[in-house]
C-alpha cells in the first residue's frame, strides 16, 4: 500500500467513515501488522508523529459521527 | 422532555485512549509534547470528561479489548480480566463481546484509560521540571478548566461506583485521581489569573471529593468482599474511621486539603465552615 493512500485514507471525513472506525488502520500503520498478524509493510517515515496529530486532532474535531445519545 | 445528546464515539473508546498511550510511548516526548498543546489536550479531557457524564454506561466490567498490550504496566495482579474470564459472568461478557465485534466497557475502564494517557504525560516530561506531576505544561491551562476536569472525573467515579467489584479496579480508579489532581494543582498553581477564580471553581471538586469519599465508606461497609480484607478490624469499632482506615482515597483527599500553596488559603475557609466535621461524627 502507498504511504500517500494511507493517509489519504486516514484523513477522509466521509459520514460513512467514523473514526473509530480508522482505528484499525491507524493500529496496523503503528504496530506495522494487521488484525489477523500478517505483516504490513509500510514505507512511512516519522509515522509516530504523524499519527499523534492526527489522534489528537480527530478526536477533538470528532462531532458525534452518528451517535446519537438519549439524555 | 426527552434530549438529544450527540456524543463523539471515538473520543469515549477507551480503545482509542489506550492506542493514543501506546502512540505517545513510542513517539519522542518534546515532538509529541509540541503537538498536544497545539491542538489544546487538556480541553479534549474535559471535553470527554464532560461526555462521558453525560453517557449512559453498559454496566459491563470486561474492558480490555482483544490486542494485547505488550509491556502494559497496567495489568496488576488483581486486575479485573483475567479473573473475569474464569467466572461464568465473564464467559458471557466475552461471549457478548465476540459476537458483537465490540469491547463491553464499563466507565471506571474507560476513565482508567484516559488517566492513565495523563499520569503518562506527567511522568514522562515530571522529571525535567522537577515539580512533580503538576508542573507539565502540557496540562496546563486556565483554573477554571482544572477544576472541571477534577471535578467531572471525581462525579464519574461517583457514579462507576457500582461497578467497583474487583480491587484491582479500585486502585486504577483511584489512581486516576491523582493524576487529575496532578492537572488541577498545574492549572492552579502560579497562576496570575487565581483572583478570578471563583469559590465554585476551585472549591468544587473538594467537595465533590468529600461526597465521593463518604460513598466510598459505605461502599465499603457494605462490600462483603472488603469486610474481610484489613480496612475494618473490629476492636476499632466506635474509633472515628478517619483515624482507622488509611486508604489511597483518605490520603489523595488528605493531600487535597492540606497541600501546600494556593490550596493553603482554601483550607482555612474549611476549617471555620468544619468540613470534616460530618467524618468525625461516624
Amino acid at each position: 500500500m502507498k504511504t500517500t493512500d494511507l493517509t489519504k485514507q486516514l484523513r477522509s471525513r466521509d459520514s460513512g467513515q467514523s473514526l473509530l472506525s480508522l482505528l484499525d488502520l491507524a493500529e496496523q500503520v503503528l504496530y506495522g501488522t494487521s488484525k489477523d498478524g500478517r505483516i504490513v509493510n509500510v514505507h512511512f517515515p516519522k509515522k509516530e508523529e504523524w499519527l499523534v496529530e492526527w489522534a489528537v486532532q480527530r478526536l477533538k474535531e470528532e462531532e458525534g459521527d452518528g451517535g446519537v445519545e438519549y439524555v | 422532555m426527552l434530549i438529544l445528546c450527540v456524543v463523539g464515539r471515538a473520543r469515549l473508546s477507551g480503545r482509542f485512549w489506550s492506542f493514543l498511550l501506546e502512540l505517545l510511548k513510542k513517539t519522542d516526548r518534546a515532538v509529541a509534547a509540541r503537538c498536544l498543546r497545539k491542538h489544546g489536550f487538556l480541553q479534549l479531557v474535559g471535553m470527554t470528561m464532560g461526555e462521558c457524564q453525560k453517557k449512559d454506561w453498559a454496566k459491563g466490567k470486561l474492558w480490555r479489548d482483544g490486542r494485547d498490550r505488550d509491556g502494559d504496566v497496567e495489568m496488576e495482579e488483581g486486575s479485573s480480566a483475567t479473573e473475569l474470564g474464569s467466572s461464568p459472568e465473564g464467559d458471557v461478557l466475552q461471549r457478548q463481546q465476540s459476537r458483537s465485534g465490540e469491547t463491553v466497557e464499563s466507565i471506571c475502564g474507560f476513565l482508567g484509560d484516559v488517566a492513565s494517557v495523563v499520569e503518562y504525560l506527567q511522568e514522562s516530561t515530571s522529571g525535567a521540571t522537577g515539580f512533580g506531576g503538576s508542573a507539565v505544561s502540557v496540562l496546563r491551562g486556565p483554573p477554571e478548566l482544572g477544576g472541571q476536569i477534577l471535578g467531572v472525573y471525581l462525579d464519574n467515579i461517583h457514579r462507576g461506583l457500582g461497578d467497583l467489584n474487583e480491587e484491582g479496579e479500585l486502585n486504577r480508579a483511584t489512581r486516576g485521581i491523582e493524576a487529575m489532581i496532578g492537572i488541577w494543582k498545574g492549572c492552579v498553581y502560579g497562576s496570575a489569573d487565581l483572583k478570578k477564580v471563583t469559590w465554585h471553581d476551585s472549591i468544587g471538586p473538594q467537595l465533590i471529593l468529600i461526597k465521593f469519599w463518604e460513598r466510598l465508606l459505605q461502599f465499603f461497609r457494605k462490600h462483603v468482599y472488603f469486610q474481610h480484607a484489613k480496612f475494618f478490624p473490629a476492636k476499632l469499632r466506635g474509633v472515628p474511621i478517619s483515624y482507622c482506615w488509611r486508604s489511597r482515597s483518605q490520603i489523595i483527599y488528605s493531600r487535597l486539603l492540606f497541600s501546600p500553596g494556593p490550596t493553603r488559603r482554601f483550607q482555612e475557609q474549611n476549617r471555620r465552615l468544619g468540613p470534616r466535621s460530618h467524618l468525625q461524627r461516624k
